[in-house]
């Protein structure tokens, strides 16, 4: 076990200093600043996450904005016929996901990208599989208006809440406004989304030096944080090259965050990130979702074609798709001295595969899947 | 005219504060290093940028980035010097290029500085400063670091497209391998610390040198363009040390 607690201390400090930092910026007079009636909020996360990302300036964290925002995400008001919300394709005890390919939309509509896992969002930037959103406030308004998702027009959906009995005094205490507008059912499913932290897992009690991880568990975690390299013995599974750190999602760096991970050769490959960039090079790019809770999170890819963590290993040790995008530090990993013009292979053995699986077990938390905060606050 | 008073005594009170200032040296001298990082005298960028390598090969940078440790200031004519402690620095083509550090103010005509990191900390769990698991520049997270990164797309002649990988650490921890050190004269540049309070060191790496000096490295005429160990990451780490680095 590895004395890692006591190296964040002064992460834990610099911390502090940010929320300090973050309340004072809250100071600037907006039309959502917290009152009284509407304390501020700071996230509740591990110390080893990061401190240095800021919170967006127009829509500070709040304890009302985030109890609205969860209604909202639980309201299936915001679709067409009133059969879908946000929660239909991001079940809590999926950690947020829905278990299937492709999810349905209002009248049987069916969408082609596997549903997202929600957690750890702050940590994150660029949102859906192609990067589309820039920020979570612009994501969380997309799906309503999605004709494969909750078909709602956005006017439509700010004419049925301005309706309501209850919405509008709510939006006033979150706002200071009970005229709703687009702009605050983003804001506040932003909000409520960015509470859905997962840093309760097995790995993070490890990483806290609370407990040990099994000698396999040990060995998973080393291979998965580690790029091969056979001149020097050391054995790797390369997951860790997108998959960073603590968190096990992608670079916030612009698009550095997504990666053509070999799923097809060039004739098939899906559009992704080019849709976004324009550029022919993106093609097949998606975004490196987070690890965390992935046991729970089947089916996997972007396009949901993997049904087991087994078949997802299998991809990444055997059946990599050459095309002319795919990342290097795919097309150069392996355990095995790689000669040109040979498949692209990691060359781990079946035990070395069970042992990463091991260690992605490790990132369930199942107080993230149980939390009464993330539920239905309808029941 | 009381205020007028006040105004009056405080400007001179503003006024000798400044002469005093002149006359007194500084406790403490602020050294605020900023890197460039240039290929074939172009400042480089990591968005699809085409560069030649030495050997004529096509180079489109992806990753660049190494660890700064160990940064010792010096005086050549009383052997003088002043190290500054747990200094260990990630500098980034896509993050971070500057840092700065204090130390009690002395004259120094000399500077030495490490690329990567030393065996006792190379070793240790304990993170200080940049040296977080986090950063993507670890081996994994028992075996130390990698102390300088270069990732890119390669491609020469008709060849297929390849990732250049160059992952420098130590070959064996043991002796230091590849850990090496920089040394940089300041009174050439005029760049002497002295008496002032703070002093900017804008150092330049040219990526080119990598592969050239006094190594010349020719990618393909490799066995593969994984450079991650053995003889030819040697060889880079002799490169860096002699002529990656230039004060600007």
């Amino acid at each position: 076990m590895y004395p890692m607690y006591m190296r964040y201390t002064i992460l834990h400090f610099l911390g502090w200093l940010s929320v300090c930092a973050m309340l004072w910026a809250c100071d600037d007079s907006s039309p959502e600043e917290p009152t009284p009636q509407n304390p501020a909020l700071t996230l509740q996360h591990p110390e080893y996450f990061p401190n240095n990302i800021p919170m967006p300036a127009d829509n500070p964290l709040t304890e009302k904005g985030v109890e609205l925002g969860r209604m909202l995400f639980y309201d299936k008001q915001l679709s067409a016929d009133g059969t879908v919300s946000c929660a239909s394709c991001h079940q809590q005890s999926k950690a947020f996901t829905d278990g299937l390919q492709f999810s349905e939309g209002v009248n049987g509509k069916m969408g082609d990208k596997n549903s997202m896992s929600l957690a750890n969002l702050h940590w994150t930037s660029r949102f859906f599989w192609d990067g589309r959103a820039k920020t979570l406030e612009e994501q969380a308004l997309e799906p309503i208006s999605d004709i494969r998702e909750m078909n709602l027009e956005i006017g439509e959906a700010v004419a049925r809440l301005q309706a309501d009995q209850d919405y509008p005094e709510r939006f006033k205490t979150a706002f200071e406004t009970d005229q709703i507008r687009p702009e605050f059912i983003g804001k506040a499913i932003a909000q409520f989304m960015r509470t859905l932290i997962s840093g309760d897992s097995k790995f993070d009690q490890w990483i806290k030096g609370e407990i040990a991880l099994s000698p396999t568990e040990q060995a998973g975690m080393e291979l998965f944080f580690t790029h091969p390299d056979p001149s020097l013995q050391i054995r790797g599974g390369n997951c860790g090259d997108c998959h960073l750190g603590f968190l096990t999602s992608g670079d916030r760096n612009g698009f550095l965050g997504f990666h053509n991970n070999g799923l097809d050769m060039d004739e098939h490959l899906n559009q992704g990130l080019a849709s976004v960039t324009g550029k022919d090079t993106d093609r097949g790019k998606f975004k490196a979702p987070t690890l965390r809770n992935i046991a729970l999170t089947a089916p996997y890819m972007h396009d949901g074609r993997f049904e087991t963590l087994e078949q997802v290993l299998d991809h990444y040790n055997e059946h990599i798709q050459m095309n002319s995008n795919l990342d290097i530090l795919i097309l150069e990993a392996s355990n095995e001295p790689i000669k040109p013009g040979e498949d692209i292979k990691l060359h781990l053995s079946d035990s070395e595969k069970e042992a990463i699986i091991a260690f992605l077990h490790t990132l369930t938390d199942e107080k993230f899947i149980t939390n009464p905060k993330f539920s239905d606050p309808f029941k | 005219m009381k205020k007028l008073a006040i105004l009056l005594l405080s400007i001179i009170g503003f006024t000798a504060c400044q002469n005093d200032d002149k006359d007194r040296i500084p406790a403490e001298t602020e050294v605020n290093f900023s890197f460039t990082h240039l290929f074939n005298g172009e400042e480089i960028e990591l968005k699809n940028q085409t560069y030649t390598l030495p050997a004529g090969e096509s180079f489109i940078p992806r990753k660049f980035k190494y660890y700064i440790s160990n940064i010792t200031f010096e005086n050549s004519q009383n052997d003088a010097a002043y190290k500054i402690e747990d200094g260990y620095f990630l500098i980034d083509q896509a993050g971070k290029k500057e840092f700065s550090v204090t130390l009690p103010t002395a004259e120094y005509d000399k500077l030495t500085f490490f690329i990567g990191i030393d065996k006792a900390r190379n070793l240790s769990t304990d993170q200080v400063g940049d040296l977080d698991p986090n950063n993507d520049m670890v081996w994994n997270w028992n075996t130390g670091y990698k102390f300088l990164v270069l990732e890119g797309v390669w491609e020469y002649q008709s060849s297929d497209r390849s990732g250049l990988i160059v992952h420098i650490g130590n070959n064996n921890p043991e002796n230091e391998q590849n850990f090496k050190a920089i040394s940089i004269n300041l009174e050439a540049k005029g760049k002497n610390l002295g008496s002032n309070a703070s002093i900017n060191l804008d150092l330049e790496a040219e990526l080119s040198e990598l592969f050239i000096n006094p190594n010349s490295i020719k990618i393909h005429e490799l066995e593969n363009t994984s450079i991650m160990g053995g003889d030819v990451a040697i060889q880079i780490a002799n490169n860096y040390k002699e002529g990656l680095f230039s004060l600007k």
